[in-house]
């Protein structure tokens, strides 16, 4: 054996190498083409194909289905599609930044504890994310409904007619989606801002800095990872997310989510749902991209 | 000694044989049947009875799709689904043999345009889509019309929709004059704007499943509401001030009990469709969950107070005004794009 390599004082070479690497990556790599890249290969493949008249797939691949993703159809172009996924992304942003918001001084305020109610502060804020999401928002309605305190004070103090219920509105779905999303946020800020380095913020200030330029370079340059995670955790899963707006929110208008569940469901029009949910996948991680070029400008400031 | 031990050997053989008879599995809606029927049914026919259960046909179609044909051996679901099953060779014919109670089908209910000569299904149990109402708070004297829900100058303050394209376009499209299974673009696109408009009111507390919108009823949140037949039964039962009715005309629907093309067991899911169509099952069946029952031999058994009841059986007048909903083929994408407007504006 000729070896021409030494590492850590062993002697070893190319294949060796190779081995031991592929050693290390491999569970990792045949986890990741299990779960994700052959999903995704498979929703790419049924996203060109065309439903048969009963719902069989067709196996003959055309554009079809992305024309009718941006709204041609059998009414000629409708914006009914793009309205869709407008609403969605408008919904998922509107949420992201309420959730970052409030997440933000919340995760403040518990760094700022002692150690032992830090950890009591966290589990409290985890502890709705281990009930199901339809239970939680169901719980909404309950707590929201027409015979509930705070819909009889709203009618009492004639905010509300009598008999009437708090939902469903925009206020009651953003309240569930807040409800839902703000663990999410508040957990990667916390980790960030826990580990903060206060001597920079003191540099800051020794610096006469003032508070917009303390806080720009002295806190936000610290906990941009994190905000950036936070993100991320929230925008993606609430860009999908429709449980809350039908339960909420009336179910008067869908959300990509409704609209990929009608192709899988009613519809019996699986290529399509296939093309709506990659579009989704292309939309996700084009933000992704967006929001990680942010953030490693962000953090060489 | 040998006595008792071949006393025992016979036990033993006679529990082989019990055990011999492999199950027989049945995917259906849940709290669709009697829990006593299982019992019952290995008792009278030796196979034990297992009960899976769906919540939407989507579901249970999704699932047989993927391969799920050789996990149940009978299917229960809703008439419109049988041609896509059918097509999609999910289900296969039926041992008509096997099934002597087939004589007991109500007429009406046997032969359906959906399966001519019933070489597929028979009929679990039917109802209907109607509207749900709080008699004090309608206008007095009036019959019940869908105008307290479409058209803006007689609308109720507050009403829910169902959350279910084909029967909400159809009564659309019903109220436009037209069937609820129209192919006629123009025809459906108007009942999607008329949808547009009603779902535009503030006086539309939106969408909602029909347990849902009944719920709301009954909470005094809403008036009126879209709901099933077999929902509204109960929410009477609970407060007398509600009533139900399919209004100018509504949809029929019959739910049916197929075999599935790989069923582990065929013999016992003809056994448990004749088990089914038996006089006194089938009684027994409806009289737990009130839904009407397609066999016409059961209706001497029915409870009295629903043999009367015109909410379970609509009266000769009233079958006149309802349809079925049929499987739309290439033309499903018609109705979906138009509830995806509705949905959209």
């Amino acid at each position: 054996m000729k070896s021409t390599l030494v590492i850590d004082g062993k002697p070893t070479n190319r294949l060796r190498l190779w081995l031991s690497g592929l050693g290390l990556v491999g569970a990792g790599l045949l986890w990741l083409s299990c779960f994700l890249i052959g999903p995704l290969l498979a929703l790419s493949l049924l996203a060109f194909a065309s439903r048969g008249d009963y719902g069989d797939i067709i196996w003959q691949f055309n554009l079809e289905n992305v024309w009718r993703m941006v709204g041609f159809g059998t009414f000629g172009w409708v914006p009914d599609n793009l309205l869709i996924i407008g609403r969605s992304v408008v919904l998922a942003t509107i949420t992201t930044s309420l959730c970052l918001a409030l997440g933000f001084p919340l995760a403040f305020w518990i760094a700022d504890r002692d150690r032992r109610w830090r950890v009591l502060l966290i589990a409290i804020v985890m502890v709705p994310a281990c009930v199901n999401l339809v239970i939680r928002t169901y719980a909404w309605q309950l707590i929201l409904g027409n015979h509930a305190p705070p819909a009889v004070f709203a009618q009492w103090a004639g905010f509300i007619p009598a008999d009437a219920a708090l939902y469903p509105g925009q206020a009651a779905v953003y309240l569930g989606m807040i409800s839902a999303m703000l663990p999410f946020a508040v957990l990667p800020l916390y980790t960030s801002v826990e580990r903060l380095d206060w001597s920079v913020v003191e540099a800051a200030r020794d610096l006469y800095g003032g508070p917009w330029r303390t806080f720009r370079h002295g806190i936000l340059a610290q906990v941009t990872p994190g905000l950036i995670a936070a993100t991320i955790l929230t925008l993606i899963p609430s860009l999908g997310m429709f449980v809350v707006s039908d339960l909420l929110g009336g179910a008067k208008y869908m959300l990509v989510g409704n609209l990929i569940q009608q192709q899988f469901g009613a519809a019996a029009d699986w290529p399509f749902g296939a093309m709506l949910g990659l579009g989704l996948v292309v939309a996700s991680l084009v933000s992704l991209l967006i929001l990680l070029r942010w953030g490693s400008r962000e953090g060489r400031i | 000694m040998f006595r008792r031990l071949a006393l025992l050997t016979v036990a033993f053989a006679s529990l082989c044989a019990a055990a011999d008879k492999t199950p027989v599995t049945v995917y259906m809606y849940s709290e669709y049947i009697d829990p006593a029927i299982p019992a019952e049914f290995e008792k009278a026919t030796g196979y034990p009875l297992r009960i899976e259960v769906y919540e939407a046909a989507e579901d249970m179609l999704a699932k047989l799709r993927a391969g799920a044909v050789n996990q149940y051996d009978v299917v229960v679901t809703t008439d419109a689904y049988v041609t896509q099953m059918i097509k999609l060779k999910l289900v296969k014919p039926l041992d008509q043999a096997k099934i002597p109670n087939r004589k007991n089908v109500d007429p009406q209910f046997a032969n359906p345009s959906f399966d001519r000569d019933n070489k597929f299904s028979y009929p679990y149990q039917w109802g209907t889509v109607g509207l749900i109402y709080d008699t004090t708070k309608v206008p007095a004297g009036m019959a019940p019309t869908w105008k307290w829900l479409f058209d803006a100058k007689s609308q109720l303050n507050q009403f829910v929709l169902m959350d279910e394209a084909r029967p909400m376009l159809g009564i659309g499209l019903k109220l436009g004059g037209a069937s609820m299974n129209s192919r006629d673009p123009k025809q459906v696109k108007a009942a999607a704007d008329l949808l547009i408009a009603v779902k535009g009111s503030p006086k539309c507390l939106g969408f909602d499943g029909g347990v849902g919108g009944k719920n709301k009823v009954l909470a005094g949140q809403a008036i009126a509401a879209v709901c099933y037949n077999g929902d509204a039964v109960r929410a009477v039962l609970e407060k007398k001030e509600l009533a139900y009715s399919t209004c100018e005309g509504s949809n029929i629907w019959v739910d049916v009990m197929l075999v599935t093309s790989q069923a582990p067991n065929s013999d016992g899911a003809n056994a448990f469709i004749n088990y089914v169509l038996d006089a006194q099952v089938a009684a027994k069946i409806s009289n737990f969950n009130h839904y009407a029952t397609p066999v016409a031999a059961a209706m001497p058994f029915i409870a009295a107070d629903d043999k009367t009841n015109r909410v379970i059986y609509p009266d000769a007048a009233t079958m006149k005004t309802l349809e079925y909903l049929e499987d739309l083929d290439k033309d499903t994408r018609l109705h979906a794009e138009a509830w995806t407007a509705v949905k959209s504006h």
